[in-house]
């Protein structure tokens, strides 16, 4: 293997690795698909990888070198399309070469997630859908604005902690000042159970139960204290809502 | 068993709904919603707290193994949406109101039953996949003993 193409597979391997953790990918399964791909190569051996939720470093030897590289994740989101079409590309790959890989890694990061007023919407529906799942079809309504709501703080740019105590506080507040304020009749505790699981990290607690699985504690100790901290942010905005109105 | 289906139908709706926040797209919603409307449905025939947690548990992941198989996608795409329905929050409210009021004792006891749940769901994710990896390995590979 040439120089050049050693430098180039270490970069595609280093992206597809990168995309996959940004996307909300697990451990495991990122390390797998890295020294997949790397392996997809002739002339290429020895993979290692060593992956945290936020770093990687991935080493493999050729003919004549090592090849060693490092990078950071700074930012992480849940995608399942990238997830999937990555999955795919690995699957793929063998029959490759390094220029399609390239340009397959460049049309996965151009994916574009949905808008942010269907997200919004779809938070709506999603808290609509609990309300129904806990017993409660009279409040749909309300239940579906107060979601759409919380669907718009958690869009927002921002600490994303931060964001979910404000979304919290809001799902919190608004059916007791509803009740109180407007007298409309309704069932405080479902409006705001069927708000909260929009703020539950469902790929993180996922991701959590996965790696410590397949034996990454470290990385699902990472996982698992990022679920906790999310979970106290929850119960940090409920519990400031409550204690404001018991006041 | 009109509001147990009337139910599933929110939980499924509600998995759909989570699928496309989690940018979802396509069949993999429908095949989200349909997981949740499921497993919604089968925790309905059973009683108490954890048991319907571990029921619920195994349904889903063993439908969002079965379906990643099928649709030759990771398990990622289906599971993540689907087992956020399903995670205590009834019981956080408790919580949290419990703490406010000054009951600290209510709230701990509160505390350990929503460890228990997500121990329990933790739990069913964790013995599929263990059972289908090992049964995978089995299938794949029969030349190797598995006690070995």
């Amino acid at each position: 293997m040439e120089p050049y193409e050693t430098n180039q597979l270490a970069k595609i391997v280093m992206r597809c690795g990168k995309l996959l953790l940004m996307s909300g990918g697990d451990i495991i399964s990122t390390q797998e698909s890295m020294k997949r791909v790397c392996l997809s190569r002739k002339g290429t051996s020895k993979p290692e990888c060593v992956l945290t939720p936020t770093t990687m470093i991935f080493s493999f030897k050729t003919k004549d070198q090592i090849v060693t590289r490092a990078c950071e994740i700074t930012k992480v989101s849940n995608d399942l399309v990238r997830i999937a079409r990555i999955h795919d590309f690995v699957n793929h790959c063998e029959a490759m070469n390094m220029e399609q890989m390239e340009s397959a890694l460049d049309s996965i990061e151009q994916e574009t997630t949905h808008p942010r007023w269907i997200r919004i919407l779809a938070s709506g529906f999603c808290s609509a859908g609990f309300g129904l799942f806990f017993g409660d079809p009279i409040d749909l309504p309300f239940i579906f604005l107060i979601g759409l709501g919380a669907g718009w703080i958690l869009t927002n740019q921002g600490n994303r902690i931060l964001l979910i105590i404000a979304a919290s506080f809001f799902v919190t507040v608004c059916p007791i000042l509803l009740e109180h304020l407007v007298h409309i009749q309704l069932s405080i505790e479902t409006t705001v159970v069927s708000n909260m699981p929009l703020m539950v990290p469902g790929m993180v607690i996922f991701n959590a139960i996965r790696d410590t699985l397949a034996g990454k504690y470290q990385a699902g100790l990472n996982r698992t204290a990022e679920a906790c901290l999310i979970a106290a942010a929850i119960a940090t905005g409920t519990g400031l809502a409550l204690g404001a109105l018991v006041l | 068993m009109i509001i147990l289906v009337l139910k599933a139908l929110g939980a499924g709706i509600a998995c759909a709904m989570c699928s496309i926040r989690f940018n979802g797209r396509g069949k993999d919603i429908v095949v989200a919603g349909f997981i949740g409307f499921m497993a919604a449905l089968g925790m309905g025939f059973f009683e108490g707290l954890y048991t319907r947690a571990f029921v619920s548990g195994l349904i889903y992941s063993i439908l969002s193994e079965i379906f990643a198989r099928i649709e030759k996608k990771p398990v990622a795409v289906y599971l993540p949406a689907v087992l956020v329905p399903f995670v205590p929050g009834k019981l956080t409210f408790y919580m949290m109101g419990e703490f406010v009021h000054g009951d600290r004792l209510a709230a701990m006891d509160r505390l350990s039953e929503i460890m228990c749940v997500c121990g329990l769901i933790a739990l069913a994710i964790l013995l599929t996949q263990t059972t289908l990896r090992f049964l995978s390995k089995m299938i794949h590979r029969p030349e190797e003993d598995p006690f070995l």
